[in-house]
């Protein structure tokens, strides 16, 4: 299951290329339509690699009022994939200018995995076997949320990016080549890093994980429903 | 169930997590799949890969999403939230340095005409001014004196003569017996920017610095 946008019928598809052509020659009415259909996309990317709203929401209006000025430059293709590219590039000069990046400091992440909680995470490794559970169910923990937002700061740029255009805005591998304008074997390592990273903080906060994952927990696997394959 | 056969080949996360986006071929899907129901290890892995990115696609969900709209100048409508720019525009980064250097030409301006003025109201004070008058004719050197300097000698005085208290080591005083070589270089040439002009020329750029500056600081917080 690969996670794409739903196929944009071909009548929406010439519609939205009309709308692009007169964004072209500058029509901000035009250009406002595009903006109001991709602002939800740019600004969670925005979010999420940057991890504050405040300073998100004024990226993605500096990349937004980028994008038109540069529509000229604009070749084709999809118009959202050309959006997240210039809000990844003000991420960047951003961080860039700041000369630091907005890292959760990994000590602060890992910092309850002592000798015994590191053992005990081990051990929850075996609880993880059952591949059974509809993760879909356990996502909605708030708690799970909050320490996946958290860790995603503390990957490398590279990696936080490919998870986030592939996990959260659901972009193809693709499309996140073109977003990161490398190739699909890179990006294909960096997600699968930045995932394996992920876990890995996670399993070294067994409180965080779903309670049918806990070890204690392994002779109730009847509440976890089986998803239909 | 079974304990691991296969350890040596465990599955690595790129295989894992390609098989969580569903994009291996069928062979190498069910020689995974295989390998995930005999091996505990790999499949705790995998199943902490479901969860990590079940977790992300709830990140998904965010309320509020901001209107980025722009106007009809192509403006945004938004005003921004961080008054530092994060990244000021390199057209006010040198606006600012321009001030900054006419700020200081100006002040250093300021400061050589306080000296040279200082040293050259000196001579024109009745004790050294005959003193001076000797090495050269004051009608000679100080052709623009008559002109510029001297008549309005009046309003800039005081400015001027604490400047010559502050600092006395800087402006030799002449006194009766010294030779006139010690200060003649100083000032008697006095060359076209006056130390009046020179003050006032410093005085505008100091100010003009000054105000740009503060202005430009003051513009690029408001927007
Ligand atoms: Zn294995």
């Amino acid at each position: 299951m690969t996670p794409t946008q739903p196929p944009a019928s071909p009548n929406d598809e010439s519609a939205l290329q009309a709308v692009i052509a007169r964004a072209r020659s500058g029509d901000v009415e035009a250009f406002n339509v595009l903006v109001e259909r991709f602002q939800r996309a740019a600004f969670v990317v925005a979010l999420r690699m940057l991890g504050d709203r405040d300073l998100a929401e004024d990226v993605t209006q500096d990349a937004v009022l980028s994008a038109f000025r540069h529509i000229k430059q604009f070749r084709g293709g999809s118009f959202r994939v050309w959006l997240l590219r210039i809000v990844t590039n003000q991420c960047l000069d951003y961080w860039r200018a700041q000369q630091r990046r907005p890292s959760v400091s990994l000590d602060v992440l890992l910092a309850p995995a002592t000798e015994e909680t590191g053992g005990e995470a081990a051990r929850n490794d075996a609880a993880l076997i059952d591949p059974a559970w509809d993760p879909t169910m356990l996502a909605e923990r708030h708690e799970l949320q909050a320490f996946i937002e958290r860790a995603l700061l503390a990957l490398p740029e590279d990696q936080r990016l490919a998870v986030v255009l592939c996990d959260v805005e659901g972009l193809s591998y693709d499309e996140i080549a073109e977003v990161t304008r490398t190739n699909v074997g890179t990006v294909k390592s960096r997600l699968a890093r930045g995932r394996a990273r992920l876990r890995d903080l996670l399993l070294r906060h067994p409180e965080l994980l779903p309670r049918a994952y806990r070890h204690d927990s392994r002779g109730d696997q009847p509440r976890v429903p089986r998803k239909p394959e | 169930m079974k304990p691991n056969e296969n350890v040596m080949n465990h599955l690595s996360d790129e295989l894992l997590s390609e098989r969580l986006d569903g994009l291996l071929d069928v062979a190498a899907q069910e020689r995974v799949d295989a390998h995930l129901a005999e091996c505990a290890d790999c499949a705790a892995r995998y199943a902490g890969l479901r969860q990590v990115q079940a977790t992300l696609r709830a990140l998904r969900q965010v309320e509020d999403i901001p209107d980025f709209r722009l106007n009809a100048q192509g403006r945004p409508r938004r005003l921004r939230l961080r008054p530092e720019s994060s990244r000021p525009s390199r057209g006010y980064v040198f606006a600012r340095m321009a001030s900054v250097a006419v700020l200081v030409g100006g002040v250093l301006l300021l400061f050589v005409a306080i000296i040279t003025g200082a040293g050259s109201l000196t001579l024109t004070s009745h004790e050294s001014a005959a003193n001076y008058s000797n090495a050269a004719p004051a009608s000679q050197s100080y052709p623009g004196c008559t002109t510029m300097h001297c008549p309005a000698v009046g309003t800039p005085l005081p400015g001027n003569n604490d400047g010559a208290v502050k600092t006395p080591t800087m402006v030799p005083t002449p006194v009766g017996g010294q030779s006139n070589t010690t200060f003649a270089p100083l000032k008697p040439p006095a060359p076209f920017p006056s130390p009046l002009a020179e003050f006032g020329l410093g005085m505008l750029l100091a100010l003009g610095g000054l105000i740009a500056f503060l202005g430009f600081g003051r513009r690029e917080r408001s927007t």
